[in-house]
């Protein structure tokens, strides 16, 4: 059951993207409304598989690859449809977010089979603010960098992509989705404190993914900053969006596995 | 002396400073990031030593970026209350836009397009948002001395049990590992603990199998706390909290002639063997060990288990219940025992930590929540309304510049929500 609901969502997916792509080849607008609606049908499979895989091993989906990734996908997939809730003009965003969703699926598909026990530290409600954060962290900095793409494609061809909003619009997305994903990693870094907190009586340890956390919430900082005092707006600031999308990939993937950490693994997931 | 402060002052004040701090820190930490850590510190070559930055993140490089960024926070914190206090009030600030007057679109039902609210000449769009740049640095300046506060009066260190032991955690050579903050007590907590039961080999659905204790702990004659704790939760004793820590293994249980019962924790050399040194109560160097059948960590048990006792060149098997000389004092092996590693906390400053986070946390979600005050003017101005925005300046000009005459009829059409 539980695989035949990850397939039906991946191939969900697909069919999403593949229309997002077709969409911007023919620009027929029912192209999008199907593939908006692909995505949306893809959560319910896709939901039902994480659920279904919690419900088996009696944990969060923060073990294996397959858990990790595929919380991390859905998770996109979610705030990107709430984005184009609030926002229908970022429907056009799908073309970017959707290959993504399913990229991590297909990276996460060859740990499916494998199932495994986490520490008991990880029995924390704190844990769940902590790792549902840092997922949407990583959610809303993709989408911030869709946006910042989106602006740079358009402002060098305004015909690009006709139904996504004005270039000067999607840099104003860019920046909203930017505070937000300051703010989940805030929150994120805070929960991750008061969890060491509350199981080993101390809240900053100087661990490399929380040293690498805290610089890139100060560059978060810093490029907030430039835009609300120095008035950076428009390519200047679509790059340093990239630059954020950069250092958040760092500190989830790159510092996971290339330095000696805690978290080693629970942000890849345990390879197959 | 004064047109220095003043200098000081408006160089403290510049937006230039601020981010010229805020990116030395960056850097100073992200470079710190990839260096592999311990608890002792990084970077303990001969370079990092000469440097003094062997532990970076008490190293005064690292010390005086903190002090600028807060220096430079306060004074951006004391700017901004005045502006905030003015906003709050309905007055747009310097650097609020002006809308020029157009005869073909209502300000009102513009500005109600973009989620300004109000019935007067003033209105607001979530007006409470406009605390958030305020909430946040006040709140970075509360963490920062909140940090500083909790780790000037934290002190922790661990501590060993057996089962049924009792230690005092102010008794001498029972704490080790301790680092007390500079203003923290002298000495350990005087509370005494009591190991009552072990279990290393919990196990609990979904999570691997790990310890979990029980704990009695008084002070004086008087218990404070009796109960369980595991690595997912510490037990609180007054303004202690014992923690449950990763060392854990076995112990000889012996009845010496002189001082009574002793336990003598022994450490795993590999999978079938446990030992540890000692020195007998005369001061003979000695080692105790242990070896056995099975696995020391099978949950099912360990199977037989030898004890050997290592003194003088000599090594021999002790039996239980059975006498041995240990230096030169008489004794008897009474058991083998589990014994468990804890850690203590005590941080009277921790709420001060809290707070900051939360004020942080709060400032950082008003300011995900765009904000703005608008001051319509009266017709004949050439001015329909000053508007400040938090975010989306350019793009509210463009559009009140702009607005396609369709639209403007529509929104000339629609009435304003109040």
């Amino acid at each position: 059951m539980e695989s035949v609901a990850f397939w039906a969502g991946a191939t969900l997916y697909a069919a999403a993207t593949a229309a997002f792509f077709a969409w911007l080849a023919f620009r027929r607008p029912a192209l999008a409304r199907f593939a908006l609606l692909a995505a949306l049908a893809a959560l319910v499979p896709h939901g039902l598989a994480l659920a279904l895989r919690w419900a088996e091993v009696g944990h969060g989906p923060f073990s294996t690859r397959y858990e990790v990734l595929s919380a991390n996908a859905f998770l996109l997939v979610v705030v990107y449809v709430v984005a184009v809730r609030i926002a229908p003009a970022l429907r056009g965003l799908g073309a970017l977010v959707l290959p993504a969703a399913f990229l991590l699926l297909g990276l996460s598909v060859d740990s499916f089979a494998l199932k495994s026990e986490v520490p008991i530290i990880f029995k924390s409600y704190w844990l769940y603010l902590h790792i549902g954060f840092a997922k949407l962290f990583g959610a809303t900095t993709i989408l911030a960098a869709a946006c910042a793409a989106g602006y740079l494609a358009k402002a060098r061809e305004r015909r690009f992509a006709a139904s996504l909003p004005s270039p000067a619009r999607l840099d104003l997305y860019a920046h909203q989705l930017l505070l937000l994903a300051f703010l989940c990693l805030g929150v994120m870094i805070a929960a991750g404190s008061l969890w060491a907190h509350q199981s080993w009586g101390r809240y900053w340890a100087w661990d490399p993914i929380e040293t690498s956390s805290l610089a890139t919430w100060i560059v978060f900082g810093l490029i907030l900053h430039l835009r609300v005092l120095h008035g950076w707006t428009g390519a200047r600031m679509a790059y340093l969006t990239f630059v954020a999308l950069a250092l958040t990939v760092v500190t989830v993937y790159v510092v996971t596995l290339a330095a000696p950490t805690i978290h080693t693994f629970y942000l890849v997931g345990t390879p197959p | 002396m004064a047109k220095i402060l003043s200098w000081v002052w408006r160089l403290l004040r510049s937006s230039g400073l601020a981010l010229a701090i805020v990116a030395a820190l960056a850097t100073y930490v992200a470079a710190f990031a990839w260096l592999p850590s311990t608890e002792a510190g990084v970077a303990t070559t001969g370079l990092g030593m000469a440097l003094g930055i062997d532990q970076p993140f008490v190293a005064p490089p690292f010390l005086v970026l903190v002090a600028l960024t807060f220096a430079s926070t306060l004074a951006c914190t004391l700017d901004r209350t005045r502006r905030t206090l003015a906003l709050w009030r309905g007055l747009p600030a310097g650097g609020a836009l002006e809308l020029p007057e157009r005869p073909d679109a209502d300000p009102r039902v513009f500005l109600a397009g973009h989620g300004f609210r109000g019935a007067g000449a003033v209105l607001f769009r979530n007006r409470l948002a406009l605390w958030g740049g305020w909430a946040f640095h006040a709140g970075l300046l509360l963490l920062i001395a909140g940090v500083a506060v909790q780790r000037a009066y934290h002190d922790g260190g661990a501590f060993e049990l057996t089962v049924d032991e009792t230690a005092r955690l102010d008794a001498p050579r029972v704490v080790f590992g301790r680092a007390p903050g500079p203003l923290a007590d002298v000495d350990p907590p005087a509370l005494a603990v009591t190991l009552l039961d072990f279990d290393p080999y919990l196990h609990e659905r979904g999570f691997d199998r790990d310890r979990r204790s029980l704990l009695r702990v008084a002070a004086g004659d008087r218990v404070l706390v009796e109960g369980t704790v595991d690595r997912v939760h510490g037990l609180d004793a007054g303004a202690v909290t014992l923690f449950q820590a990763l060392p854990h293994g076995l112990a000889l249980e012996i009845e010496l002639a002189d001082t009574g019962r002793r336990g003598f924790r022994l450490h795993h050399d590999d999978d079938t063997h446990a030992s540890g040194a000692f020195h007998a109560p005369d001061g003979t160097p000695a080692r105790l060990s242990l070896a056995s059948t099975r696995s020391l960590s099978d949950p099912l048990g360990s199977g037989g288990l030898r004890v050997f006792l290592e003194q003088r060149g000599a090594k021999i098997e002790l039996q239980p219940g059975g006498a041995f000389a240990f230096g030169a004092t008489s004794a008897t092996l009474v058991s083998v025992r589990r014994w468990s590693g804890f850690t203590y906390g005590r941080s009277p400053a921790m709420p001060a930590v809290f707070f900051g986070f939360l004020f942080v946390l709060g400032g950082a979600a008003l300011l995900a929540c765009p904000a703005g005050v608008a001051q319509l003017a009266a017709p004949g101005h050439g001015i329909a309304a000053r508007v400040y925005v938090s975010r989306g300046r350019d793009l509210m000009i463009a559009e009140w510049t702009d607005l396609p005459s369709g639209l403007r009829s529509e929104i000339r059409g629609r009435r304003p929500e109040s």
